[in-house]
């Protein structure tokens, strides 16, 4: 079964009770960006992305990745 | 996710390709790309009017020789011999004809005057018409290009897939027109014949060896190009 990283950031700004452009104010990072890793459509995190919002959702980066099972239906 | 927040997502989504995928628009590209929009044009119209032209001046070309004024442009060896050396030969085989020495020998655009037969003006005619349409498509994907190359969006997926298909139409339209050239002269020659005893006409074959190596070329750059779509998408996509 092929697997993949997903992205929690949507869950985790939930939890954390925060909206994309406020996030994207904190760390510095355009909404586009955001919202490309939010929809799980990016390729690749810089350590200083994964710091910076970590650092802002007071969270690990276990909780911001996840592995999952990618079904056969899903890319 | 209702509407709203699925048009906010494509609308990200449009953001996020112009800001990381799009270059400074080109100037140069855009010049090269207004001149090959006039080519292409000038092509097109080029290629509806030519078979009309051919077939209107085939079509009125009268049936009685003598009164047959009707030229055909085309590229072929040449050789001219002394006439008094001359060796009359029945079949008129160019391998007899190599025990005469030539006094001037070449290969070039040839003007036939066509007095002996109508299918050479067709012949002549459909090959100026394939090679042109065969040179379009290698055009229109060039303009693709060009196209892309103009907005700064040098590094988009199709410009290597739109190259390569540059590269292989500019092969093929040189062997094409190498093998259309022999062919095509042979059978010219065939219906007007040999004009004078003196002057000896042979089909020619060029094959155009730059042409051929400027397809690969491109071919070769359309792969180097694949392989930059790709790091500049994962450039992109990195965040």
């Amino acid at each position: 079964m092929a697997k993949a990283i997903k992205v929690n950031l949507d869950l985790l700004l939930v939890q954390k009770k925060k909206k994309l452009k406020d996030l994207s104010e904190e760390v510095g990072i355009t909404m586009a960006n955001l919202s490309t890793l939010k929809r799980g459509k990016g390729k690749a995190i810089r350590f200083s992305t994964l710091l910076a919002l970590c650092e802002a959702l007071d969270c690990t980066p276990g909780d911001l990745l996840e592995l999952e099972e990618l079904t056969q239906q899903s890319n | 996710m209702n509407q709203s927040e699925h048009d906010n997502e494509e609308a990200m989504d449009i953001l996020s390709e112009r800001e990381n995928g799009l270059g400074r628009p080109n100037k140069l590209a855009n010049w090269v790309k207004r001149i090959l929009d006039i080519a292409w044009f000038v092509s097109i119209g080029s290629l509806i009017i030519w078979p009309i032209a051919v077939f209107i001046i085939g079509y009125s070309i009268p049936e009685d020789p003598n009164e047959r004024h009707t030229d055909i442009n085309f590229y072929l060896n040449f050789a001219v011999y002394p006439d008094k050396n001359f060796i009359e030969l029945p079949s008129g085989k160019a391998t007899d004809l190599s025990k005469v020495s030539e006094l001037v020998k070449g290969k070039g655009q040839i003007k036939l005057n066509n007095t002996k037969a109508v299918s050479a003006w067709y012949i002549a005619g459909a090959i100026t018409e394939i090679t042109g349409l065969i040179s379009l498509f290698g055009l229109w994907y060039l303009r693709k290009v060009f196209a892309l190359l103009a907005i700064g969006d040098s590094f988009n997926e199709q410009t290597p897939l739109y190259l390569k298909k540059v590269g292989y139409i500019a092969i093929a339209s040189n062997i094409a027109w190498s093998i259309l050239q022999y062919l095509g002269g042979a059978a010219i020659i065939n219906d007007v014949g040999q004009h004078a005893s003196f002057i000896h006409l042979s089909p020619a074959i060029e094959p155009n060896l730059g042409g051929i190596f400027i397809g690969l070329a491109i071919l070769v750059l359309a792969g180097i190009l694949e392989e930059a779509a790709q790091i500049q998408e994962e450039q992109a996509l990195t965040i």
